[in-house]
């Protein structure tokens, strides 16, 4: 018997799991950069809203958006600088810089050092503390949001031109896009995103760790979103969850998982390369039809 | 003389030791349907290229109504009105012919920051585009996915994209190639009907039957350098042009 606060828990996880993959769905899916570091930048989010409310004593309302704009700043310098080289680049660029932070942030005793920040003050709304059971109902408050702004960001002409940036950046140049700019925007809004991520879960487990903004996360981030299908608004959906529930319904095998995983996106390419909820996919058209009632 | 819409001066480009394009002028004039034509290798879509944006050129000037073009970015250039297509063609496969024709639409209307996050599904922009697309005749192919449509239809496909910028200069490169009989006479019939509004067009064509009854001058391009220019009648009989062809 699952006990109702073990899936409170794990419902938490799931959002806060939903809203990077959606920041990782904007850079990656939408506007087809190779962005493989996105764990970096949910641990920027982290250690900035840690470190502010708990050293600093600032209210969670302000290193919330705070720990957002250090993530978005951040991505931004890595962005301006990758994407006037060729598009490879960035994807080494942003390994690299998630093993760099990773390190810097292990290396700085201000910063906990390899021990982590522990004792991070959860979030309060009139004095009143949202802790383990009711933070499920808050991070799903805030996760809805999100992914409403990302539904309306991909009905906006800027969702339109990072689409057309993704299926061709030389014809997109030539109509008039400047296709430098959008990938930038698309970098600042992803890098945001996971940075608010950061924020919620550090607030959630009142702790982090270097090693949760591992390169591993990072690949495990990617994973997921290619599992739910990039490019899509229930593609960050499907993977939030399955990347949530499917380590703890398969916790027998836990030394195994990575390998499952592996299999399982072997399989996925060659039967869904779309991924669960991509264009095509017969899952995808299968919940369409309920969704029209045919 | 007509007003001249684009003009090279000294136009060279060079890639490494090879000279692609070697101290080109010439002109083309408001209205007109220019074709650059030239056996493969001759810097046809190199010029194009250039025109575009798509590389900086190595010494010259490009004159695009009167204004330096040359340093300026692709994505401005299309602002000012350059349109252009691909001889391989490169539509946004994943989008819908509508989408397609919005992208430029979308560039030419929405230039503030403020418009970043309107809905591009504005009634509007979907009629203008609607009407685009209905006259390069593919309006019942409006939701179809780009990539799912025949080589003759994204072929007019990026014709329509193209005039969605509202373009004083459309780039055509190569754009029979590779087209059944119908599907070229269909094609001609809509260069006819954007010529009659007005635009100028430079056309990149190997097919020479339908160089010399679409277009009303020739440039000919050999190795990088014009051979000869003129009406194409003249072109044709050109001793330059005949030893290019025939390679004597």
């Amino acid at each position: 018997m699952v006990s109702p606060e073990y899936l409170l828990t794990l419902i938490s996880f799931s959002c806060i799991s939903l809203i990077s993959l959606l920041g990782l769905n904007i850079i990656l899916g939408y506007t087809g950069q190779p962005w493989l570091g996105h764990a970096a930048f949910f641990g920027v989010g982290a250690y900035t809203s840690a470190i502010l409310t708990k050293v600093y004593g600032l209210s969670f309302w302000i290193a919330f958006p705070l720990s957002m704009f250090m993530a978005s700043v951040i991505g931004l310098s890595v962005g301006f600088i990758c994407l006037r080289l060729k598009e490879d680049f960035l994807a080494i660029a942003t390994i690299a810089l998630n093993f760099v932070i990773q390190g810097i942030i292990s290396l700085t005793p201000q910063l906990g050092g390899a021990l982590g920040i522990g004792g991070v003050p959860p979030p309060q709304i009139l004095n009143y503390s949202i802790t383990y059971s009711y933070y499920s109902i808050f991070a799903l408050a805030i996760s809805l949001l999100f992914l409403f702004v990302h539904a309306k960001l991909s009905i906006s002409w800027v969702g339109l031109a990072w689409k057309a940036i993704a299926g061709d950046d030389l014809a997109a140049n030539v109509m008039g896009i400047d296709v430098v700019r959008f990938r930038l925007i698309a970098i600042g809004i992803g890098c945001a995103y996971a940075g608010a991520s950061g924020s919620l879960y550090v607030h959630f487990t009142r702790f982090i760790h270097p090693l949760d903004l591992g390169f591993e996360q990072s690949i495990l981030m990617v994973a997921a979103l290619v599992f739910g299908g990039c490019g899509t608004t229930a593609g960050p959906v499907a993977g939030a969850v399955f990347t949530t529930f499917f380590p703890e319904l398969f916790r027998f095998a836990a030394e195994y998982r990575l390998l499952i995983y592996g299999a399982l996106l072997v399989l996925l390419i060659k039967y869904l390369p779309q991924g669960l909820f991509g264009a095509g996919s017969g899952v995808r058209t299968f919940f369409e039809r309920i969704v029209k009632g045919k | 003389m007509n007003e001249v819409v684009l003009e090279t001066r000294s136009l060279t480009k060079s890639f490494g030791g090879l000279i692609a394009i070697n101290s080109l002028d010439m002109v083309c004039e408001s209205g007109e349907i220019l074709g650059v034509i030239g056996p493969n290798g001759a810097g046809k879509t190199t010029l194009f290229n250039l025109i575009s944006g798509v590389f900086p050129p190595t010494k010259g000037v490009i004159l695009f109504q009167g204004m330096r073009i040359e340093r300026k970015k692709m994505f401005e250039r299309a602002r000012l009105g350059i349109g252009r297509t691909f001889q391989v063609t490169r539509p946004f496969k994943e989008l819908t012919c509508l989408e397609n024709i919005m992208v430029p639409y979308a560039c030419h209307i929405y230039q503030r920051y403020t418009d970043l996050f309107r809905n591009y599904n504005q009634k509007e922009v979907v009629e203008h585009c609607l009407t685009l697309l209905e006259y390069v005749g593919l309006k019942d192919y409006a939701h179809i996915q780009a990539k799912h449509l025949p080589l003759g239809m994204q072929r007019r496909l990026e014709v329509g994209r193209a005039l969605a910028l509202a373009p004083s200069l459309l780039l055509l490169d190569e754009p029979f190639s590779g087209l059944s009989f119908e599907e070229s006479y269909a094609l001609e019939r809509l260069l006819r009907s954007i010529k009659a509004t007005g635009r100028t067009i430079m056309l990149i064509e190997h097919n020479m039957d339908i160089a010399m009854n679409l277009c009303d001058r020739l440039v000919v391009l050999h190795q990088g350098r014009k051979i000869a220019e003129g009406c194409p009648k003249e072109v044709k009989s050109h001793p330059a042009v005949i030893s290019a062809y025939l390679g004597e």
